[in-house]
């Protein structure tokens, strides 16, 4: 049973240089356009209870492909079913009047999206809770802040129970416990069966929602897949795009996160630091972290990638199931990897910080290239064991 | 979902016909919203929607009665006083004008609401055409209580709500004509008022029919703005009912929303690409 179901979808837009040029196209039967197309063949499915993660850069024909699944736009060929009620959160509060108080706005946006005025009553209340606006809900939203419209747009539309929900970068904007919020409640959402759309550029966002994502590249389907496979290799994907610098940690934003990492080092056995390491051997990665506010509960990911940016492996104290660490203060924590099967060349760790679920990135740091040494020629990247047999042809 | 474009007029007036009630929650809240978000953070409130036809009144006797001297003859038109004569012509035509010089931005002041969200469209057009016609409604029906005070009742009146709703599917019809078109060509945006004006001093509403000359008279009788004056006029002050008029206006009513139908039916599917 799929909760949506899309067909070949294809959207073109008519571009027209002039108003007068679609006129004249009307008028005289003649094309006047140029023709963009926006979406191309994009078939998938989304089974009911699964959620389908929707990424891809600018311009790939996201916000085309929610825009006709939530039904505001036509394709121009294909065909796709949806089943149930769709909520689609395209803009939040879009259709929000500035002049009414947030009730009176509660009533028109939760009709808009298809509830019931009894429906609407029954939830009033619980939508003010969670959108804590239960001290302004009668003031006119045109004196709320951003932060109070997105509040009260993502509670009323996740309140009318949709069994689809399309949502569109709607957490890019609210504070973090906000966001929090959110995430906490599309979780649930999806645990009890309900199908979730999620667009968004945050891959954490989309590695914790969905099992599945599509990846748009020029209004195609790229790749479509679990959402681990896909999210790895857009990312690594863009990694190449960007071109990194060689060396040296990543530019970051200015403000300073809670929690930073001050050093990623590479220790052997003897925890003493070296530069490079050899093959089989007992490998460290010792990560020294600052919790600059308030102690906070978050995971730690270490990884290590080739220097042209393919990442060997990766884990997460979230993965290896060690649950969240309490951070205060400075801490050390250690990656240990009793024997380092990955074959010769030089290396770079990195290491992240991220929230209690892992989810939002608050910190990460590169460690300096280091090398494992290996004897022999090797081919690929890690060294197997393996053993040869040789038979007889006349054995069989 | 459906891709299919239904092109059977008759299940597309079907569907107008029920969408108001398959989405009353929606329905009312446009239909308060609307009204309520014109007077929001005003004072007088829907008390303006009053005072806005009576400063037009008091505007158009100065000119017309004590200026011009428009002397009405009570054979024809009956009665004698201008203002009776006046509003039963300019309390219609005000909604039906109101209605029209909306409509031009009905969907592209709601473009966002429009790309974003998925709803019935057809609603829009209908809460065009019924706040104005509602708030309209509140002078009329102040005029009525006059009328009645002055003893202009008569059983005819009871013929009033038919001719009100064939005026309103008129208008609806219009609405949804103009507000699609709209969205296409906003040069109507522009020129809306102007033809309003010229529409308005071409309907005999601050002139009886019977003061016009004779080539131009004949042509007031293809003013699709004629037969529902003249019936409003006729049914209120005269106390008769012309079969002729109510045929008349009932087939513009008809084919003007049919055609607004059919129009917007094959034009909605394109307004989330053009606005």
């Amino acid at each position: 049973m799929y909760a949506v179901n899309a067909d070949h979808l294809t959207k073109r837009y008519r571009i027209y240089l002039r108003p007068f040029d679609r006129l004249k196209e009307a008028v005289l039967r003649r094309p006047f356009h140029e023709s963009v197309e926006a979406l191309s063949d994009v078939s998938f499915q989304v089974p009911t209870g699964d959620s389908l993660g929707i990424i891809g850069e600018n311009g790939a024909g996201k916000s085309t492909l929610l825009k006709i699944l939530a039904g505001t736009v036509r394709p121009t060929q294909g065909n796709f079913l949806r089943q149930g009620r769709v909520a689609a959160l395209l803009e939040l509060g879009s259709g929000f009047h500035p002049e009414f108080s947030g009730r009176q706005n509660i009533y028109l946006n939760a009709a808009l999206l298809g509830l019931g005025e009894a429906e609407i009553k029954e939830q009033e209340e619980t939508i003010i809770r969670f959108a804590e606006l239960e001290s302004v809900i009668d003031r006119p939203v045109k004196t709320y802040s951003s932060g109070m419209y997105v509040r009260l747009g993502f509670s009323i539309a996740t309140s009318v129970h949709p069994d689809v929900l399309i949502i569109d970068e709607a957490l890019s904007v609210g504070d973090q416990r906000f966001q929090q919020k959110c995430v906490d409640r599309m979780v649930g959402f999806g645990k009890s069966g309900k199908t979730i759309i999620f667009c968004s550029h945050s891959m954490y966002l989309v590695n914790e929602l969905c099992t599945d994502t599509l990846w748009l590249d020029r209004g195609r389907v790229r790749e479509w897949d679990k959402t681990a496979k896909v999210v790895s290799e857009y990312l690594a994907y863009m990694e190449r795009k960007e071109e990194l610098p060689e060396t040296g940690p990543p530019a970051k934003n200015t403000s300073l996160p809670d929690v930073v990492i001050d050093e990623v080092r590479v220790l052997n056995k003897d925890r003493k630091p070296v530069e490079s390491i050899r093959q089989f051997e007992t490998l460290v990665f010792q990560v020294k972290t600052r919790c600059i506010g308030l102690p906070m509960k978050g995971h730690l990911g270490i990884g290590f990638e080739r220097m042209d940016g393919q990442r060997i492996f990766a884990t997460t104290t979230k993965v290896s199931g060690t649950g969240p660490i309490e951070f205060s203060g400075t801490q050390t924590i250690e990656l240990v990897i009793p024997s380092i099967p990955v074959v010769g060349g030089k290396y770079r760790a990195k290491a992240r910080v991220g929230d209690e679920h892992a989810l939002r990135l608050i910190h990460e740091w590169d460690s300096e290239p280091f090398g494992i040494d290996s004897e022999r020629p090797e081919i690929g990247m890690v060294w197997m064991n393996h053993h040869w047999r040789f038979y007889d042809a006349t054995v069989g | 979902m459906n891709m299919k474009t239904d092109v059977n007029p008759f299940s597309l007036i079907m569907r107008w016909a029920t969408v108001p009630f398959r989405f009353k929650a929606l329905f009312w809240g446009f239909m308060i919203s609307e009204i309520r978000g014109r007077f929001a953070g005003s004072i007088g409130g829907v008390l303006w929607s009053l005072l806005t036809p009576l400063a037009n009144l008091l505007i158009y006797i100065f000119v017309f009665s004590l200026i011009l001297k428009i002397r009405l003859q009570p054979m024809e038109t009956g009665t004698d006083s201008f203002a009776v004569f006046f509003l039963a012509g300019l309390l219609p035509w005000g909604a039906f004008a109101e209605s029209l010089s909306e409509a031009s931005s009905l969907f592209l002041q709601r473009a966002a609401m429009i790309t974003k969200v998925a709803f019935p469209l057809e609603l829009l057009p209908m809460i065009g055409v019924l706040v104005p016609f509602f708030l309209h409604g509140l002078g009329f029906a102040m005029y009525l209580g006059y009328l009645i005070i002055k003893g202009y009742f008569h059983v005819v009146w009871l013929w009033l709500p038919v001719v009100i709703v064939i005026h309103m599917v008129f208008a609806l019809g219009m609405v949804t004509l103009i507000s699609s078109l709209s969205v296409f060509l906003r040069d109507i945006q522009q020129f809306i008022g102007t033809v309003l004006t010229l529409w308005f001093f071409s309907t005999p509403i601050i002139y009886p029919l019977s003061m016009v000359p004779d080539p131009f008279s004949l042509m007031m009788k293809f003013n699709p703005m004629y037969p529902f004056i003249e019936l409003y006029r006729r049914i209120l002050l005269q106390h008769t009912l012309s079969w002729d008029l109510i045929g008349t206006a009932g087939g513009l009513a008809a084919v003007v929303f049919t055609g607004g139908v059919l129009f917007f039916s094959r034009a909605k599917y394109a307004f989330a690409d053009v606005l």
